[in-house]
């Protein structure tokens, strides 16, 4: 019943999944992760995917799961550093994707794109709903230290999107860094994010659009 | 702040452009409702700012996937159930300005996944394992009408099989249970993924459901809401071979569940559980609680 505590300043604890015993046959999920330079590739896939299953097929779901579950999880593991909570909010997400698969719009964002969003606001709805009964910040201001991006990927599966933002973020600023990853991994909003640094409001929103602007760039994401 | 309630391209409004320095927190979720609903007005009035968030976005995906990590196996088996049973929503539904507004899901409805008990139809006990529709398998062009019918029957049995394997989300909460039915899921993912594997269910006389997933040479039998035997009891698996039972493993029930898995299983065998003084039986000693015959 009542949720599993998340720790505000004790860094990244769940266990290593990864790590675990390969069940036999259980094809590992990470077809979409995991292969250097197929990245275009993997991607159009799962676009392809998730319109079919907009179209109502059933038979292409499994695949696109496969494809799109290890960020969805990821992403909420990251923010809410609780695997319980992670893998209720990816099995939401994932249900969530198949439910509204017809609304996606190809022109408004890629299927990734929609998947990480979506899981990425679950999160965060979540943590800032623990956080309010919680008051986490306190932890927060109490000498939590932000988490840099290494900590934060500590247990991500290593896969080549991980060295590019390793490498992209290395071009950032430090006061952009932060405040990116912050907001991001921690699934602070920017008022959060300016408190625990303590800087200004407006510089604070201009680094986070500055940085995720170069940041861009660097990836050489597509507008 | 309060923008009209139909925004349309082309309008400007005073402080768009201070709006617009909202964006890449916009992207990374890091506005409070007020601000993202100024900024879905401002993306949805200027195809500039359309065009800058949809960037951001996508940066902030390849965040996202940077950290990618496998879900356990158990939220696998326990999506795939509940899609099988879960209707879409219509596309007419508003999505909200940049399509990814989160919807609550709809409770499942009484099938919600992982209700143990839940009434399922016993599945059909087809030959094809589920994990045969993986990529490329999936997308095989001439392949569409067999692996259609390949995963509907494979989703009924998976439909079955969370239900046993998968208490309910509730369990990701308490990690002792949520380690156990993640344990229990593995196994059946892993006998499931071999050839020719077969799942059939029956229910137990004294309360429960049991599903045995069989292969050509392992049985894995899993039981949900069985009463605990008595004082000094056992639940025994049996393996009926030409008529006669085989003895086999014993186990207890923890959490009104149970598991056995045996090799001594072949094809054409069925298998049977009793309640055995502990140590188990050489001859059963009472009528069985469940048969499960395999087609």
């Amino acid at each position: 019943m009542t949720p599993a505590p998340i720790p505000a300043g004790a860094g990244v604890t769940p266990a290593r999944r990864a790590g675990r015993g390969e069940p036999a046959g259980a094809v590992r999920h990470t077809a979409a992760v995991s292969s250097p330079g197929s990245r275009p590739a993997a991607r159009a896939t799962a676009d392809e995917a998730l319109a079919r299953v907009a179209g109502g097929d059933r038979d292409a779901f499994p695949a696109l799961y496969d494809m799109l579950s290890p960020a969805v999880h990821g992403t909420a593991l990251a923010v809410l550093r609780d695997p319980d909570h992670a893998a209720e909010v990816t099995q939401e997400v994932m249900v969530e994707i198949w439910r509204t698969a017809s609304r996606w719009d190809a022109r408004r964002g890629s299927a990734r794109a929609w998947a990480t969003t979506m899981a990425h606001r679950r999160a965060v709805d979540r943590v800032r709903s623990v956080q309010s009964q919680r008051t986490r910040d306190q932890a927060v201001l109490d000498g939590d230290r932000p988490r840099a991006f290494d900590v934060v990927a500590e247990q991500a599966e290593s896969n080549l999107e991980a060295e590019r933002v390793r490498h992209c973020l290395g071009g950032l600023t430090d006061t952009q860094r932060e405040a990116v990853v912050l907001a991001y991994y921690d699934g602070r909003t920017y008022r959060e994010v300016a408190e625990s640094l303590e800087a200004p409001l407006p510089t604070v929103k201009s680094r986070i659009r500055d940085g995720l602007t170069r940041l861009r760039d660097c990836l050489g994401v597509a507008a | 702040m309060n923008a009209p309630a139909t925004p349309r391209p082309g309008d400007r409004r005073p402080d768009d452009a201070a709006t617009r320095e909202l964006l890449g927190a916009w992207a990374l979720d890091a506005l409070d409702d007020a601000e993202r609903a100024r900024v879905d007005d401002l993306i949805a009035r200027d195809p500039e700012a359309a065009r800058e968030a949809r960037s951001l976005r996508e940066t902030a995906a390849v965040l996202g996937e940077a950290v990618a990590v496998a879900a356990p196996d158990a939220v696998r088996l326990a999506v795939l159930a509940e899609v099988a049973r879960a209707p879409q929503a219509d596309a007419g539904t508003d999505a909200g300005a940049d399509g990814s507004a989160p919807v609550r899901p709809a409770a499942a409805g009484p099938a919600a996944s992982g209700t143990p008990g839940a009434p399922v139809p016993t599945p059909p006990a087809p030959g094809a394992p589920p994990r045969a529709d993986r990529p490329g398998g999936s997308t095989r062009p001439a392949g569409r009408r067999p692996a259609r019918r390949r995963w509907s029957a494979a989703v009924a049995a998976l439909a079955l099989l969370v239900a046993i394997a998968v208490p309910s989300t509730v369990a990701w909460r308490q990690a002792q249970r949520a380690a156990e039915a993640e344990a229990r899921a593995d196994r059946i993912t892993a006998l499931l993924a071999e050839p020719g594997a077969q799942v059939v269910s029956a229910p137990v006389t004294s309360g429960g459901t049991a599903v045995a997933v069989v292969t050509a040479d392992a049985a894995l039998v899993t039981a949900t809401g069985v009463d605990a035997p008595g004082a000094g009891e056992v639940y025994q698996l049996w393996v009926m071979r030409d008529g006669s039972p085989v003895p086999d493993a014993t186990t207890g029930v923890t959490d009104g569940t149970l598991q056995i898995r045996t090799d001594a299983y072949r094809t054409g065998d069925a298998l049977a559980l009793t309640v055995e003084p502990e140590g188990g039986s050489e001859q059963p000693t009472s009528e069985p609680v469940v048969v499960l015959a395999p087609a």
